[in-house]
């Protein structure tokens, strides 16, 4: 092999490997950028399913975790309902393991006055010296989220995933891992209801 | 019907509206925890970083394309000078297949290894 080989065999290499590594830096910094933006209306969406704050920031956390690590390569414009589908996943982990909590505790002998679920009002953030207009938006939020408690699991995802998030109902469905028919159904009974429960925004 | 519609539409907005607030709303302490969060799982991500599809596709045909430039530069002799770097074409066309997409995110060591072997083959 003469040396213009040597030179054309070790140049594509060498520009390959800088690429590699500038693609891999953008990639982070859109993960960031990503990140950031939906960092707050997770929360949001995981407090009004957990009723904890501490488990809504844990299970943000679990969801960024596994989007970075296992869909960082997949298209950007999948990474919104790829990570409401992980929080979804984390947050129905969380309640299950509740709920066995709950079962063990419940059962065994001397402890069923101990543990007692979460109080939504002493896990929302302190109104003392918070303005007027701040204090209001919560307690409405407050109010919304004790009507979603009222719905199926299905019904309170659809609804917080098309309303609040904002995904279409294409995106919706592969955050729910359902047919886009079953978005519909799921959205539509649970406004039905919460309007219901919610009786004044009617008029 | 048409009240009906409007009153759903009514509550729709008013429901968002309400939600959005609620995240302009978040206090301080919470924000600063969801950004230590956020710093917490892009650190996580970097320990166990593997480069995922989009550094390695560059790598791989980057490896491929040289291939093929030694083996046109070499004028192909014969049919065994030509083999590797079809082989090579044909590793290049499974890599690039979207079909493996999830498989090359999940298992990048395997794809790493492939294209080790596509430039030992060269020789």
């Amino acid at each position: 092999m003469t040396g213009s080989a040597t030179l054309s065999w070790s140049m594509p290499l060498i520009g390959g490997c800088e690429g590699a590594r500038e693609t891999a830096v953008d990639q982070e910094r859109a993960l960031e950028r990503f990140l950031a933006g939906i960092e707050k209306r997770a929360y949001r969406i995981a407090k009004l399913s957990l009723r904890d704050h501490d488990d809504a920031l844990d299970v943000v956390q679990d969801a960024m975790i596994s989007l970075v690590r296992k869909y960082a390569g997949h298209p950007e414009q999948q990474w919104r309902p790829l990570f409401y589908r992980i929080l979804r996943n984390r947050i129905t982990d969380y309640q299950r393991h509740r709920r066995v909590r709950r079962g063990v505790i419940a059962w065994w002998p001397g402890t069923a006055g101990d543990e007692q679920p979460p109080d939504p009002i002493e896990s929302a953030p302190d109104p003392a010296g918070a303005p007027e207009q701040e204090l209001e938006g919560e307690q409405l939020l407050e109010r919304i989220g004790q009507a979603l408690l009222a719905l199926s699991s299905r019904q309170r995802e659809a609804f917080m995933l098309r309303n609040f998030e904002g995904l279409d109902v294409a995106q919706t469905a592969i955050a729910m891992g359902c047919s886009e028919g079953s978005v519909k159904t799921h959205y539509f009974r649970a406004v039905q209801l919460l309007q219901r429960e919610i009786g004044e925004w009617q008029t | 019907m048409a009240d009906m519609t409007d009153h759903r539409q009514d509550f729709e907005r008013k429901s968002r509206q309400a939600f959005e607030e609620s995240v302009a709303a978040l206090d301080g302490e919470t924000r600063s925890r969801l950004a230590r969060v956020r710093q917490n799982a892009l650190a996580e991500a970097r320990r166990g970083f593997r480069p995922s599809l989009s550094t390695w596709v560059p790598i791989g045909a980057a490896a491929a394309a040289t291939v093929l430039a030694i083996a046109l530069w070499s004028g192909g002799p014969g049919p065994q000078a030509t083999e590797p770097a079809l082989a090579a074409l044909e590793e290049f066309d499974i890599v690039m297949a979207g079909d493996d997409l999830d498989m090359m995110d999940e298992d990048p060591a395997f794809y790493a290894w492939a294209v080790e072997e596509i430039t030992d083959g060269v020789g």
